[in-house]
C-alpha cells in the first residue's frame, strides 16, 4: 500500500498539501482526477523523488517508472536506443536486454519503428514508446501524468488498449493522473477525485467491471460517471 | 525543399560571381598601377607558381598544424571548464573575470607583448588559444545549459548513471552547438594564427611568406597567400562540417550512406590486416 500520512508541502506562500492523507491500492490502477493546478502532478513528483515533502510521511517505492506529460524522449536516438539508455543499467546482459526490448516493441506494435528517430514518428507512436519505456523498466510503481492528453480520440483509445495489454502482462501499482473522466473509467480500478488546493481526497470510486469489457455507455460506468460529474460541480 | 535548396545554391553562386566581378573591377581600375590587388587570373597564376615552390606545403602544413593544436587545446579546455562550471557554480564565477579579460584584450597588443614572453614559434598557438578559448567556452556553456531539463529529470527518475547521462543525453543534445562552435571557432583560429605569424615570423608559416613577399614589394604574392588562406580555411571548415553531419545522423539521414561505406571499408581493412 502506498500511503501519505499528514504530508505538508508549500511553494513559498502557496500551500499545496496540508496534512494530506491518502492510500493507494497495490497492484491496481489508481486514476487521479482533480481541478487544474490542484497538485496532482505534485503528488506523483513526491512519489518519484523529484520533490521532497516539507513534513509528514510517505511510503516511497524503491523504484519508479514514469510516463511524463511530454514524452521526454531523446531526439537524437532511435526508438531502440531510447529504450536501451533507460534499461542498460537494469539489464546488464546485452542478449537479455535485446530480448526485453524486442518483446516490448512487439507488444506495442512498434517493432517496425525500432530504427526510427522520434521526429520520424507520429505523436501516438512516440507516446506508445514512452509507455513501453516505463513498462519495460522494472519498478514497484508506475506513475502516469496525463500522457494521452495531446492525442485525438481514436489514437487515445488505441493507446489505452496498448496500455491495458501491457498492464495485463505485468501488473503493478499504477497512479494515473488524468483530466478525462472517460479515460479514468476505461482504465481505473479505483478513481480518486480530489478537491482544489490544498489537495484533499473528495471521493473515491471503485470500478469493478472487467477492464477489457468496459463500455462507456454501460449502466455501471454511466452511474459512476454521473457521480463523478456531481463531485466536479463542487470544484 | 529541393527547390529551396537549388534556389539557395543559385543565390550563393550569384553572390560569388559578384565578389569575383568586384575583385576584377578593383584590380583593373583602382589597383592597376600599384598591383596590390592583382586580377583573379593573375592571382591564380601566382598561386600556381607558389605551389611549385619547395616550402609551400611545409608552410601550409605548419600553419594548419599550429591552428589545429591551438584549437584543440582551446576546445578541450573550454569543454572541461564549461562542464565543471555547469555542475559547480563557484568555478563558473571564478572563471568569469578571466573570460572577460581574454575577450576584451586587443589582439594586436596582446600579440606584441606575448612575442617578448613566449617567443616567435609559440606565439601563434598562445595568441590563438587566448582569443578562441573564450568563444569556445561561452558556446559550450550555452550548449550545456540548453540541454532539456525534462530529460535530466527523466534520467534521475529512471536512475540512469551520471556518466551515461553525459554520453546519452548531454553530449547528443550538445552536438549541434558543439559543431557550430567548432566551425566558427576554427575559422577565427586560422585567422588569428596567421596574424600572429605575421608578427612573430616563425620560419615555416604562411604569415612569414605573406610578410616576406610584402617586404620584397611582391604585393601580388601577398595577395595570393591571402586567397590561399581563405581556401584553406574553407576546406577545413567543410571537412569539419561533414564530420559534424556524420555525427548527427538524425539530422542528416542522407549521410548514413557515407557512414555505412566508411564503416564497411574500415571492417574490410581490419579483416585484411588480420
Amino acid at each position: 500500500m502506498i500511503t501519505f500520512s499528514n504530508v505538508n508541502l508549500r511553494f513559498k506562500d502557496l500551500v499545496v498539501m496540508k496534512n494530506f492523507c491518502e492510500e493507494f491500492e497495490e497492484n491496481s490502477i489508481n486514476c487521479i482526477l482533480g481541478p487544474s493546478g490542484c497538485g496532482k502532478t505534485t503528488l506523483l513528483n513526491l512519489l518519484s523523488g523529484i520533490l521532497i515533502e516539507d513534513s509528514g510521511q510517505i511510503t516511497k517505492p524503491k523504484s519508479v517508472s514514469y510516463v511524463f506529460q511530454e514524452e521526454s524522449l531523446i531526439a537524437q536516438k532511435t526508438v531502440r536506443k531510447n529504450l536501451e539508455l533507460v534499461l542498460k543499467s537494469v539489464y546488464k546482459d546485452k542478449a537479455e536486454l535485446k530480448i526485453i526490448i524486442d518483446k516490448f516493441l512487439r507488444l506495442s506494435e512498434l517493432e517496425k519503428a525500432a530504427d526510427l528517430y522520434p521526429h520520424e514518428m507520429s505523436g501516438g507512436m512516440r507516446q506508445r514508446l514512452a509507455l513501453i519505456r516505463a513498462f519495460a523498466y522494472p519498478s514497484d510503481i508506475l506513475l502516469m501524468d496525463e500522457p494521452f492528453q495531446a492525442l485525438d480520440i481514436t489514437l487515445r483509445n488505441s493507446i489505452i488498449k496498448s496500455f491495458l495489454n501491457l498492464y495485463e502482462e505485468d501488473e503493478r501499482t499504477v497512479l494515473f493522473v488524468t483530466h478525462d473522466i472517460d479515460e479514468a473509467l476505461m482504465t481505473g480500478d479505483f478513481i480518486h477525485v480530489y478537491s482544489n488546493k490544498p489537495l484533499n481526497l473528495q471521493r473515491k470510486f471503485a470500478v469493478e467491471d472487467n477492464k477489457h469489457e468496459r463500455k462507456l455507455y454501460g449502466d455501471s460506468l454511466t452511474k459512476i460517471k454521473n457521480e463523478i460529474y456531481k463531485e466536479t460541480e463542487k470544484w | 525543399m529541393k527547390k529551396d535548396k537549388n534556389r539557395g545554391l543559385l543565390f550563393s553562386l550569384l553572390s560569388f560571381a559578384i565578389i569575383i566581378a568586384a575583385w576584377w573591377i578593383l584590380a583593373e581600375t583602382k589597383f592597376k598601377q600599384t598591383g596590390v590587388i592583382p586580377t583573379p587570373i593573375v592571382t591564380l597564376r601566382i598561386i600556381g607558381e607558389e605551389i611549385r615552390r619547395d616550402n609551400f606545403f611545409k608552410a601550409v602544413f605548419c600553419t594548419i598544424e599550429r591552428s589545429f593544436i591551438s584549437f584543440f587545446i582551446s576546445f578541450v579546455v573550454a569543454c572541461v571548464l564549461a562542464s565543471l562550471a555547469h555542475f559547480k557554480k563557484f568555478i563558473g564565477s571564478m572563471l568569469n573575470p578571466f573570460i572577460v579579460l581574454c575577450r576584451s584584450m586587443p589582439t594586436m597588443a596582446l600579440t606584441l607583448i606575448l612575442l617578448l614572453v613566449v617567443g616567435s614559434n609559440m606565439l601563434p598557438t598562445v595568441v590563438a588559444f587566448l582569443v578562441v578559448f573564450p568563444v569556445c567556452y561561452e558556446n559550450m556553456s550555452a550548449a550545456i545549459s540548453e540541454t532539456d531539463k525534462k530529460l535530466i529529470i527523466m534520467a534521475k527518475v529512471f536512475k540512469i548513471p551520471k556518466w551515461r547521462q553525459i554520453t546519452g543525453i548531454y553530449i547528443p543534445a550538445m552536438l549541434p552547438f558543439v559543431f557550430s562552435s567548432i566551425i566558427a571557432g576554427f575559422g577565427l583560429n586560422i585567422k588569428v594564427v596567421i596574424s600572429a605569424e605575421v608578427m612573430g615570423l616563425p620560419s615555416m608559416s604562411i604569415g612569414y611568406l605573406i610578410l616576406s613577399a610584402r617586404q620584397g614589394f611582391n604585393y601580388g604574392v601577398s595577395f595570393a597567400w591571402l586567397v590561399i588562406s581563405v581556401i584553406l580555411s574553407l576546406i577545413c571548415e567543410n571537412i569539419l562540417r561533414l564530420i559534424g553531419r556524420l555525427c548527427m545522423p538524425y539530422k542528416y539521414p542522407d549521410l548514413k550512406i557515407i557512414k555505412g561505406l566508411a564503416k564497411r571499408l574500415f571492417i574490410r581493412q581490419k579483416n585484411r590486416s588480420e
